[in-house]
């Protein structure tokens, strides 16, 4: 069931995306909800979920957006599984994980998507790549306390109650 | 037997069995990720279903995008609304008295036409319907837009995508309410040109993927008659694009390492950051929908 919102949560954000954030793009950012989700379920869930979820969304990501079908699966089930190895030395309750988390995570993905974008044959503007990250970076943190409060709500107090 | 054993015994191992899976899905992906680099003439159903599912969202956050954007933009442009108002009033008095002169030598024209017995060249010339963009997806590996016309309206894949400024790309997928546009400043997206002056130095457009706004004419032999400042038109030589569509202004040349070819750099006339509607040419590209 959490499986089913999630997709339907990452579906919705991808239209989103593409939509609303396009009249809210600064400096050509714009936030990366598939991103987010991928990374505050394998914080809970640990690396093979995590990476596994991260294929699975980023895979609907490509069907729904790309041309290149793979690159975001690949590289948000990269990601997937670095958060959620990295997992047992977060501190969950802490309010500042998250947001480190989605930095770190957000450089992470450029990186993963330049260096797999380049191995496919891609052409990407590694300048342009880095300008809009920051942006990016800055869209996802704003988003990550909202979201990272609703994955604790399911997966730390529902699972205790 | 024995290898069958140990193979066994590896898979019960939880890593080797983690690291095996990662490995399939990277291999998998991976070659999934080549295999579709190249621009696809068509969907996979997976692809269509998804984006049809999401085609009545597109549209309905379109409404929430335009009054958010309209919000917003009411505080941030104002001053520059009220700079080009000033300039528009100013080109208005200008482009009337150009009206007058330009009636004249239409009337010119006709007369002329007539007297030589040709049809009107450009009426009927271009089919266009007006189509609305209802989602964007432009990032660093592809520029592409989608459009609230589908083949319910009789869109077609190859169609061509233009505005009043000049030419913006060709529709690579279409669903019955929606359709994909792949832009210009693409790096997949290639279009033959020539300089709308001369008509004799013809090349090949594409996006250079550093930014939407520039673009690029490919391998043109070193002695081209090509300068800054030259218009550049679609050639209608790739059987894509018709001729003389208006593509971009040359702004630079650049000689490649051996000295044989050279690059024009070319600045769009269409606004890629900027668009909300735009024209599909129904009686172009060859009607090779799906």
């Amino acid at each position: 069931m959490k499986g089913f919102f999630l997709f339907l949560a990452a579906f919705l954000g991808i239209v989103l995306r593409d939509t609303v954030f396009n009249g809210l793009s600064v400096a050509g950012g714009k936030p990366d909800f598939v991103l987010i989700l991928v990374v505050f379920f394998a914080i809970f869930r640990g690396s093979v979920q995590g990476g596994l979820m991260g294929v699975a969304l980023g895979l609907l990501e490509d069907l729904m957006t790309g041309r290149f079908i793979g690159i975001n699966a690949i590289c948000k089930g990269l990601l997937g599984y670095l958060v959620g190895v990295s997992e047992r030395n977060l501190y969950k309750n802490n309010f500042f994980v998250p947001i480190a988390a989605i930095l770190a995570a957000t450089f992470l993905n450029t990186v993963f998507y330049y260096l797999f974008s380049v191995l496919i044959g891609g052409h990407v503007g590694l300048e342009k790549l880095i300008l809009s990250t920051i942006p990016d970076a800055v869209y996802n943190m704003c988003f990550s306390p909202v979201f990272y409060a609703v994955f604790y709500n399911f997966f730390v107090i529902k699972s205790d109650d | 037997m024995g290898l069958k054993n140990m193979w066994n015994g590896l898979l019960k191992k939880k890593w080797l069995r983690n690291l095996f899976v990662a490995l399939v899905l990277l291999v998998l992906f991976f070659t999934l990720a080549v295999r579709t680099v190249q621009p696809r003439e068509n969907l996979t159903f997976i692809e269509k279903g998804l984006r049809i599912a999401a085609s009545p969202f597109q549209y309905g956050f379109k409404g929430i995008n335009d009054s958010v954007s309209g919000f917003f933009s009411y505080f941030t442009e104002k001053e520059a609304l009220q700079q080009e108002n000033d300039a528009m009033k100013k080109e208005i008095s200008q482009l009337h008295s150009q009206l007058t002169q330009m009636d004249e030598v239409r009337m010119e024209n006709i007369r002329l036409k007539e007297l030589l017995g040709y049809k009107d060249a450009t009426r009927g010339q271009y089919n266009l319907q007006l189509a609305e963009i209802i989602a964007e997806n432009n990032n660093n590996l592809q520029h592409t837009i989608t459009l609230d016309k589908g083949s319910n309206d009789g869109v077609t894949t190859g169609m061509t995508i233009m505005n009043h400024s000049g030419l913006i790309g060709r529709i690579t997928a279409v669903m019955p309410e929606s359709s994909e546009v792949m832009l210009l400043p693409d790096r997949e997206s290639a279009v033959g040109a020539r300089v709308w002056s001369t008509r004799e130095v013809i090349g090949v457009v594409e996006g250079d993927g550093t930014d939407s706004a520039t673009l690029q004419m490919i391998h043109l032999p070193h002695d081209a008659d090509i300068y800054v400042g030259d218009d550049i038109v679609t050639s209608g030589l790739d059987g894509v694009f018709p001729g003389g569509i208006h593509i971009g202004e040359v702004t630079a040349i650049e000689y490649s390492v051996t000295g044989l070819t050279k690059t024009a750099y070319l600045k769009a006339y269409v606004n890629f950051s900027r668009l909300e509607e735009v024209f599909i040419l129904m009686n172009s590209g060859g009607g090779s929908g799906n």
